[in-house]
Protein backbone atom coordinates (compact mmCIF):
# COMPACT_ATOMS: atom_id res chain seq x y z
CA UNK A 1 0.00 0.00 0.00
CA UNK A 2 1.52 3.18 -0.75
CA UNK A 3 2.66 5.89 1.63
CA UNK A 4 1.37 8.68 -0.17
CA UNK A 5 -2.48 9.72 -0.05
CA UNK A 6 -4.28 8.47 -3.41
CA UNK A 7 -5.80 12.19 -3.85
CA UNK A 8 -2.79 14.68 -2.40
CA UNK A 9 0.52 12.99 -3.06
CA UNK A 10 1.72 13.84 0.27
CA UNK A 11 2.45 11.24 2.93
CA UNK A 12 -0.73 9.59 4.77
CA UNK A 13 1.78 9.58 8.20
CA UNK A 14 2.58 12.72 9.42
CA UNK A 15 4.95 13.53 13.04
CA UNK A 16 2.65 14.13 15.87
CA UNK A 17 4.66 16.27 17.35
CA UNK A 18 4.98 18.51 13.94
CA UNK A 19 1.30 18.42 13.68
CA UNK A 20 0.68 19.58 17.03
CA UNK A 21 3.02 22.62 16.65
CA UNK A 22 1.29 23.39 13.20
CA UNK A 23 -2.58 23.27 14.35
CA UNK A 24 -1.40 25.08 17.22
CA UNK A 25 0.26 28.16 14.98
CA UNK A 26 -2.62 28.08 12.51
CA UNK A 27 -5.24 28.92 15.50
CA UNK A 28 -2.79 31.58 16.95
CA UNK A 29 -2.58 33.05 13.27
CA UNK A 30 -6.00 33.04 12.82
CA UNK A 31 -6.67 35.25 15.81
CA UNK A 32 -4.46 37.57 14.71
CA UNK A 33 -5.30 37.72 11.44
CA UNK A 34 -8.80 38.29 12.46
CA UNK A 35 -8.21 41.00 15.04
CA UNK A 36 -5.90 43.16 12.86
CA UNK A 37 -7.74 42.80 9.89
CA UNK A 38 -11.48 43.82 11.70
CA UNK A 39 -9.39 46.78 12.87
CA UNK A 40 -8.03 47.58 9.14
CA UNK A 41 -11.58 46.92 8.14
CA UNK A 42 -13.05 49.61 10.27
CA UNK A 43 -10.43 52.12 9.32
CA UNK A 44 -10.98 51.37 5.68
CA UNK A 45 -14.54 51.43 6.12
CA UNK A 46 -14.00 55.05 7.59
CA UNK A 47 -11.35 56.54 5.62
CA UNK A 48 -11.96 55.49 2.12
CA UNK A 49 -15.34 53.48 1.78
CA UNK A 50 -17.56 51.37 2.86
CA UNK A 51 -16.75 48.75 -0.44
CA UNK A 52 -13.47 48.96 0.81
CA UNK A 53 -13.94 48.34 4.37
CA UNK A 54 -16.37 45.08 3.18
CA UNK A 55 -13.85 43.84 0.69
CA UNK A 56 -11.24 43.88 3.36
CA UNK A 57 -13.53 42.18 5.68
CA UNK A 58 -14.41 39.36 3.17
CA UNK A 59 -10.69 39.08 2.63
CA UNK A 60 -9.55 38.52 6.51
CA UNK A 61 -12.59 35.91 6.63
CA UNK A 62 -11.45 33.81 3.29
CA UNK A 63 -7.63 33.67 4.63
CA UNK A 64 -8.79 33.06 8.15
CA UNK A 65 -11.39 30.34 6.24
CA UNK A 66 -8.41 29.03 4.43
CA UNK A 67 -6.00 28.95 7.82
CA UNK A 68 -8.76 26.77 9.61
CA UNK A 69 -8.92 24.28 6.40
CA UNK A 70 -4.96 23.59 6.36
CA UNK A 71 -5.11 23.21 10.45
CA UNK A 72 -8.20 20.69 9.99
CA UNK A 73 -6.32 19.12 6.83
CA UNK A 74 -3.58 18.37 8.70
CA UNK A 75 -5.21 17.31 11.87
CA UNK A 76 -7.21 14.99 9.22
CA UNK A 77 -9.54 13.68 12.41
CA UNK A 78 -6.63 11.45 13.72
CA UNK A 79 -7.81 9.22 17.14
CA UNK B 1 -39.05 48.18 -10.64
CA UNK B 2 -35.82 45.99 -9.92
CA UNK B 3 -33.35 46.14 -13.20
CA UNK B 4 -31.07 43.74 -11.23
CA UNK B 5 -30.92 39.68 -12.50
CA UNK B 6 -30.81 36.75 -10.60
CA UNK B 7 -28.59 37.17 -7.68
CA UNK B 8 -29.20 34.21 -5.53
CA UNK B 9 -25.79 32.76 -7.32
CA UNK B 10 -24.56 34.40 -3.56
CA UNK B 11 -25.20 30.43 -1.62
CA UNK B 12 -24.46 28.80 -5.02
CA UNK B 13 -20.90 30.26 -4.91
CA UNK B 14 -20.66 29.43 -1.20
CA UNK B 15 -21.70 26.01 -1.59
CA UNK B 16 -19.17 25.39 -4.17
CA UNK B 17 -16.08 26.97 -2.64
CA UNK B 18 -17.03 25.62 0.77
CA UNK B 19 -17.36 21.58 -0.95
CA UNK B 20 -13.40 22.30 -2.66
CA UNK B 21 -12.43 23.34 0.56
CA UNK B 22 -14.11 20.53 2.58
CA UNK B 23 -13.11 17.99 -0.25
CA UNK B 24 -9.98 18.98 0.63
CA UNK B 25 -9.96 18.14 4.25
CA UNK B 26 -11.65 15.05 3.49
CA UNK B 27 -9.32 13.48 0.85
CA UNK B 28 -6.84 13.46 4.06
CA UNK B 29 -9.35 12.22 6.15
CA UNK B 30 -10.35 9.38 4.34
CA UNK B 31 -6.81 8.21 3.98
CA UNK B 32 -5.97 8.07 7.42
CA UNK B 33 -5.17 4.46 8.59
CA UNK B 34 -7.44 4.83 12.28
CA UNK B 35 -10.31 6.83 10.88
CA UNK B 36 -13.62 6.89 11.80
CA UNK B 37 -16.83 5.81 9.92
CA UNK B 38 -17.05 8.46 6.54
CA UNK B 39 -20.87 8.60 6.43
CA UNK B 40 -21.35 11.94 8.22
CA UNK B 41 -18.97 13.26 5.34
CA UNK B 42 -21.04 11.65 2.84
CA UNK B 43 -23.87 13.42 4.12
CA UNK B 44 -22.61 16.62 4.22
CA UNK B 45 -21.26 16.21 0.43
CA UNK B 46 -25.14 14.78 -0.25
CA UNK B 47 -26.55 18.42 1.15
CA UNK B 48 -23.93 20.45 -0.38
CA UNK B 49 -24.91 18.62 -4.15
CA UNK B 50 -28.05 18.83 -3.33
CA UNK B 51 -28.57 22.53 -3.06
CA UNK B 52 -26.46 23.03 -6.08
CA UNK B 53 -28.09 20.82 -8.12
CA UNK B 54 -31.46 22.02 -7.44
CA UNK B 55 -30.55 25.98 -7.27
CA UNK B 56 -28.44 25.16 -10.69
CA UNK B 57 -31.41 23.39 -12.44
CA UNK B 58 -33.72 26.20 -11.66
CA UNK B 59 -30.85 28.95 -12.84
CA UNK B 60 -30.45 26.95 -16.01
CA UNK B 61 -34.00 26.31 -17.22
CA UNK B 62 -34.64 30.51 -16.48
CA UNK B 63 -33.64 31.64 -20.09
CA UNK B 64 -32.42 34.24 -20.56
CA UNK B 65 -32.01 35.94 -16.64
CA UNK B 66 -32.32 39.47 -16.84
CA UNK B 67 -29.50 41.55 -18.35
CA UNK B 68 -28.14 44.36 -15.99
CA UNK B 69 -27.73 47.66 -17.38
CA UNK B 70 -23.88 48.68 -17.68
CA UNK B 71 -22.84 45.25 -16.72
CA UNK B 72 -20.91 42.67 -19.02
CA UNK B 73 -22.72 39.62 -17.10
CA UNK B 74 -25.81 38.35 -16.07
CA UNK B 75 -28.20 37.17 -18.85
CA UNK B 76 -25.75 34.46 -20.10
CA UNK B 77 -25.36 33.83 -16.27
CA UNK B 78 -27.55 30.53 -16.39
CA UNK B 79 -24.89 28.86 -18.36
CA UNK B 80 -21.64 29.85 -16.82
CA UNK B 81 -23.07 29.34 -13.32
CA UNK B 82 -26.46 27.55 -13.62
CA UNK B 83 -25.00 24.95 -16.15
CA UNK B 84 -21.66 24.11 -14.03
CA UNK B 85 -23.44 24.01 -10.34
CA UNK B 86 -26.26 21.50 -11.83
CA UNK B 87 -23.97 19.53 -13.32
CA UNK B 88 -21.04 19.16 -10.51
CA UNK B 89 -24.33 19.49 -7.74
CA UNK B 90 -26.01 16.30 -8.83
CA UNK B 91 -22.44 14.57 -9.61
CA UNK B 92 -21.32 15.27 -5.53
CA UNK B 93 -25.10 14.02 -4.56
CA UNK B 94 -25.04 10.98 -5.96
CA UNK B 95 -21.45 10.26 -5.52
CA UNK B 96 -21.83 11.07 -1.77
CA UNK B 97 -24.73 8.64 -2.03
CA UNK B 98 -21.94 5.74 -3.74
CA UNK B 99 -19.73 6.20 -0.65
CA UNK B 100 -22.42 5.85 1.92
CA UNK B 101 -23.50 3.17 0.29
CA UNK B 102 -19.97 1.67 -0.58
CA UNK B 103 -19.04 1.81 3.13
CA UNK B 104 -22.06 0.23 4.41
CA UNK B 105 -20.64 -3.07 1.66
CA UNK B 106 -17.54 -2.96 2.99
CA UNK B 107 -18.47 -3.10 6.71
CA UNK B 108 -20.51 -5.92 6.14
CA UNK B 109 -17.88 -7.78 4.17
CA UNK B 110 -15.45 -7.18 6.90
CA UNK B 111 -13.15 -4.41 4.18
CA UNK B 112 -11.38 -1.24 3.69
CA UNK B 113 -13.52 1.47 2.26
CA UNK B 114 -11.96 1.51 -1.54
CA UNK B 115 -12.98 5.54 -2.21
CA UNK B 116 -10.67 5.32 -5.21
CA UNK B 117 -13.22 2.51 -7.20
CA UNK B 118 -16.19 4.16 -5.54
CA UNK B 119 -15.74 7.79 -6.73
CA UNK B 120 -13.41 7.50 -10.11
CA UNK B 121 -16.74 6.97 -12.48
CA UNK B 122 -17.86 10.38 -10.97
CA UNK B 123 -14.64 11.99 -11.31
CA UNK B 124 -14.07 11.03 -15.11
CA UNK B 125 -17.34 12.15 -15.36
CA UNK B 126 -15.93 15.63 -13.65
CA UNK B 127 -13.35 16.10 -16.04
CA UNK B 128 -15.56 16.60 -18.92
CA UNK B 129 -17.02 19.55 -16.92
CA UNK B 130 -13.45 20.60 -15.83
CA UNK B 131 -12.72 21.10 -19.74
CA UNK B 132 -16.01 23.03 -20.13
CA UNK B 133 -15.02 24.96 -16.69
CA UNK B 134 -11.61 25.61 -18.48
CA UNK B 135 -13.85 27.37 -21.89
CA UNK B 136 -16.17 29.20 -19.28
CA UNK B 137 -13.15 31.31 -18.26
CA UNK B 138 -11.75 31.59 -22.06
CA UNK B 139 -15.07 33.10 -23.25
CA UNK B 140 -15.92 35.05 -20.70
CA UNK B 141 -12.05 36.78 -20.91
CA UNK B 142 -12.91 37.21 -24.67
CA UNK B 143 -16.65 38.10 -24.29
CA UNK B 144 -16.12 40.89 -21.63
CA UNK B 145 -18.55 38.80 -19.33
CA UNK B 146 -16.92 39.89 -15.88
CA UNK B 147 -16.06 43.67 -17.19
CA UNK B 148 -16.99 46.18 -16.34
CA UNK B 149 -18.74 45.58 -13.00
CA UNK B 150 -22.42 45.79 -12.51
CA UNK B 151 -21.62 50.00 -12.04
CA UNK B 152 -24.73 49.34 -8.99
CA UNK B 153 -22.80 47.02 -7.39
CA UNK B 154 -21.27 47.23 -4.05
CA UNK B 155 -17.43 45.94 -3.73
CA UNK B 156 -17.54 44.68 -7.51
CA UNK B 157 -18.29 48.44 -8.65
CA UNK B 158 -15.06 49.11 -7.06
CA UNK B 159 -12.60 47.55 -9.36
CA UNK B 160 -14.83 49.40 -12.54
CA UNK B 161 -12.85 48.71 -15.50
CA UNK B 162 -9.86 47.11 -14.08
CA UNK B 163 -9.17 43.71 -15.30
CA UNK B 164 -8.56 42.84 -12.00
CA UNK B 165 -12.21 40.89 -11.50
CA UNK B 166 -12.31 39.58 -14.71
CA UNK B 167 -9.23 37.56 -14.34
CA UNK B 168 -10.16 36.73 -10.86
CA UNK B 169 -13.25 34.99 -11.75
CA UNK B 170 -11.75 33.70 -14.74
CA UNK B 171 -9.07 32.13 -12.93
CA UNK B 172 -11.58 30.60 -10.40
CA UNK B 173 -13.46 28.63 -13.30
CA UNK B 174 -10.10 27.72 -14.79
CA UNK B 175 -8.46 26.96 -11.56
CA UNK B 176 -11.50 24.86 -10.99
CA UNK B 177 -11.51 23.03 -13.73
CA UNK B 178 -7.82 21.75 -13.25
CA UNK B 179 -9.21 19.99 -10.29
CA UNK B 180 -11.96 18.57 -11.84
CA UNK B 181 -9.79 17.30 -14.70
CA UNK B 182 -6.62 15.82 -12.35
CA UNK B 183 -8.40 14.48 -10.07
CA UNK B 184 -9.65 11.39 -12.23
CA UNK B 185 -6.02 10.41 -12.73
CA UNK B 186 -4.34 11.73 -9.50
CA UNK B 187 -4.66 8.04 -8.03
CA UNK B 188 -2.18 7.16 -9.86
CA UNK B 189 0.13 9.81 -10.04
CA UNK B 190 2.16 11.53 -7.05
CA UNK B 191 2.50 14.96 -8.84
CA UNK B 192 -0.63 14.92 -10.84
CA UNK B 193 -2.17 14.46 -6.81
CA UNK B 194 -0.25 17.43 -5.83
CA UNK B 195 -1.55 19.39 -8.50
CA UNK B 196 -5.08 18.57 -8.00
CA UNK B 197 -4.69 18.59 -4.40
CA UNK B 198 -3.36 22.18 -4.62
CA UNK B 199 -6.01 23.64 -7.82
CA UNK B 200 -8.79 21.99 -4.81
CA UNK B 201 -7.41 24.34 -2.31
CA UNK B 202 -6.79 28.01 -4.20
CA UNK B 203 -10.37 27.29 -6.27
CA UNK B 204 -12.19 26.42 -3.00
CA UNK B 205 -10.63 29.97 -1.84
CA UNK B 206 -11.50 31.67 -4.33
CA UNK B 207 -14.78 30.85 -4.76
CA UNK B 208 -15.15 31.16 -1.25
CA UNK B 209 -13.65 34.92 -1.15
CA UNK B 210 -15.50 35.95 -4.23
CA UNK B 211 -18.74 34.40 -2.20
CA UNK B 212 -18.14 36.49 0.64
CA UNK B 213 -18.07 38.98 -1.04
CA UNK B 214 -21.55 38.56 -2.71
CA UNK B 215 -23.03 38.24 0.60
CA UNK B 216 -22.29 41.67 1.42
CA UNK B 217 -22.99 43.20 -2.53
CA UNK B 218 -25.84 41.21 -3.41
CA UNK B 219 -27.60 43.04 -0.18
CA UNK B 220 -26.45 46.16 -1.56
CA UNK B 221 -27.57 45.94 -5.03
CA UNK B 222 -31.03 46.63 -4.52
CA UNK B 223 -32.20 49.95 -3.92
CA UNK B 224 -32.64 50.93 -0.81
CA UNK B 225 -34.54 53.86 0.01
CA UNK B 226 -32.37 56.41 2.08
Amino acid sequence: MSPYGAFTGVPDEVDEGQTRRWSSLLVKAVFVVLALGVVLSAILWAVASADAGALTLAAVFAVCTGLLVLRQALLAERR
Amino acid sequence: MLSQGVTYNTTMGLAAGAFMLLLFVFIRVVQQPTRRSVDGWAWMFAALGFFLGVTGTHMTLTWPLKQIPGAGCCAVDNVTFGEPAMFFGYLIFFAAIAIMRAERVALDRGLELDLVSTVRPFLYAGAFGGIGLIMFAVAGLEFGMWAPAPPDEPIARLMGTSILERFFVAGAYAIAGVAAITAAFAPEHRVVARVFAVALFVAGMMWTFLSFTLFYGHIGFFPFPH
